[in-house]
């Protein structure tokens, strides 16, 4: 079956064809987050396999679960959103929550106190408040404007301002 | 200004969410002080260090779409299958069987259901109709059986039996927990579980399965248990006694218990007597709706005895966390937001 969505297809449609079980529109739109995603699931857990395992984690359960979706609202921010809390959920499960930070930077870095840095900055953003560091990661990262940072995150503009701010604050207290 | 302020606006110049009016009082104020300009510097050097691999290989994406494509078409398929086998043709199940949850006990009524087309070649005349009713989690039924039985069926739980006894025996099927109350017709009642064979003339008692573990507490009367692998294996449980039968082993010798004190969920109750803690989860899980997951295997073994009644669920989980001192903490579901989900861990467990 050939399906009429293509690459330019809103969101919206391509959610109103998923519902139908329209398959073509679940790849345009798998295509159109895989990269954003993992990006995003790999700043937040330093593992390409766990990020990997956990966006197609996150793919699987919305095509199973395509009848509850609700076209009305962003997709983007659902994927974000679910992606979250299966990146919590997977932080509470496994019993160590100690990524290997410095294998991270390791031979990347010419001079050893900028190393240094690097190695704090990172430690204070692994300590950084699930809220503060998703705010954070969708800035830094993603390329997310603060509008959109509200919604993905369903808070205010203005909460977005706040969060950003203190994370400026406590990452840069990391340097004294 | 406050220096959280121009913190905001150096945050918001890096990311690029300025506003010209912002812009504007942010380089009045840069061009006003060294030490702005320093403090801009820094939060600049804090940003661009925030991120080092941005090189990092990313998975390739057609490799990737074709393995999630794969694994969804397995899915796919069962369903299909599910839905376009034959029993489903003929024989009239319920519809609140389909949903899947009761896959194990979907599988479970398949040999039921063949047997039911052989009563039909045999007896042609008469025509069963074999039918399921199931509960939700947090929900209770009393089914009356054709024979005039009656059964409490627990949360979680469906039965599964025929509009009409016909035969020599009265034949039903059990998943999860319910209490008997047969009447006595002659005829043997038998109830089969994933692995055991209940049999009884006229009684009441308590049947629980899960997991290929069965427990049979008799209330009144007389019970013959049987495992079904190792049919010469059975044992006879009379008033107040239990027998429990795992996986491939034979039913445990009778064990004197007191009935009434156990099945108190037949009165709202919760009672856990040297029950693991896997099962408690499950119990609560169904009681109260929730979701409850363990951080690790080891915490299933743990065994608490105790009761409880009319508490809300995290009352009763601060009791049992205090009990075998470990703890738990609320985390978020995925798939429904609405059903509160708890992690029960060990102390130690960063």
């Amino acid at each position: 079956m050939l399906s009429s969505k293509n690459n330019d297809t809103a969101d919206e449609e391509l959610v109103e064809a998923i519902k139908e079980n329209d398959h073509d529109a679940f790849k345009i739109l798998y295509y159109r987050y895989f990269q954003k995603l993992i990006r995003f699931a790999y700043y937040r857990s330093h593992s390409v396999e766990i990020a990997r395992d956990l966006v197609q984690e996150l793919f699987f359960r919305v095509w199973g679960g395509r009848e509850r979706l609700n076209p009305k609202k962003s997709i983007q921010a659902y994927l974000y959103k679910s992606l979250n809390n299966l990146i919590i959920n997977y932080k509470k499960l496994s019993s160590s929550q100690t990524f290997s930070l410095t294998d991270i930077v390791e031979g990347k870095m010419k001079v050893e106190e900028e190393q240094e840095n690097i190695i704090d900055i990172q430690n204070a953003i692994e300590r950084l408040p699930e809220k503060l560091r998703t705010v954070f990661i969708l800035s830094r990262v993603e390329g997310y404007k603060y509008f959109e940072i509200a919604e993905i995150c369903n808070i205010s503009v203005k909460a977005v301002e706040k969060r950003m701010t203190k994370v400026a604050f406590l990452l840069k207290k990391a340097l004294d | 200004m406050s220096k959280t302020e121009f913190i905001k606006f150096c945050v918001k110049s890096i990311t690029g969410n300025i506003e010209e009016a912002e812009k504007r009082e942010l380089d009045k104020l840069l061009s006003q002080s060294v030490e702005n300009r320093i403090e801009f510097e820094k939060i600049q050097s804090v940003w661009e260090k925030s991120v080092t691999n941005e090189n990092q290989e990313l998975p390739d994406i057609d490799v990737e779409w074709e393995s999630l494509n794969e694994k969804i078409r397995d899915v796919d398929k069962e369903y299909e299958k599910e839905k376009g086998s034959i029993f489903n043709k003929i024989l009239v199940f319920t519809k609140s069987l389909f949903t899947p949850i009761w896959k194990p006990a979907l599988a479970g009524l398949f040999i039921v259901a063949i047997s039911v087309t052989v009563l039909l070649l045999s007896n042609k005349e008469e025509i069963v109709t074999f039918k399921t009713i199931s509960t939700l989690n947090n929900e209770r039924q009393t089914v009356q059986l054709p024979d005039g039985s009656t059964v409490k069926l627990n949360s979680g739980s469906s039965i599964g039996f025929p509009d009409k006894f016909i035969g020599e025996k009265r034949e039903v099927k059990l998943e999860g927990e319910a209490f008997f109350s047969v009447t006595k017709n002659g005829k043997p009642f038998v109830i089969t579980t994933e692995n055991t064979r209940v049999t009884v003339l006229g009684t009441e008692f308590n049947v629980w399965t899960r997991d290929e573990k069965t427990k049979v507490i008799v209330k009144q009367g007389r019970v013959n248990v049987e495992q079904i692998k190792t049919k010469n294996e059975n044992v006879i449980l009379s008033k107040d006694q239990e027998s429990i039968i795992r996986k491939n082993f034979k039913p445990s010798p009778p064990q004197n218990v007191n009935a009434d004190y156990l099945l108190g969920w037949l009165d709202n109750k919760l009672v856990f007597n040297r029950t693991p803690l896997n099962e408690i989860a499950g119990e609560l899980e169904r009681f109260y709706n929730v979701k409850i997951e363990l951080a690790n295997d080891d915490l299933g073994n743990l065994t608490l005895t105790g009761s409880f009644e009319n508490q809300k669920v995290e009352s009763v989980l601060n009791m049992i966390c205090l009990a075998l001192n470990i703890e738990f903490t609320k985390t978020v579901e995925i798939i429904n937001h609405e059903q509160k989900s708890y992690l029960i861990k060990s102390k130690n467990n960063l």
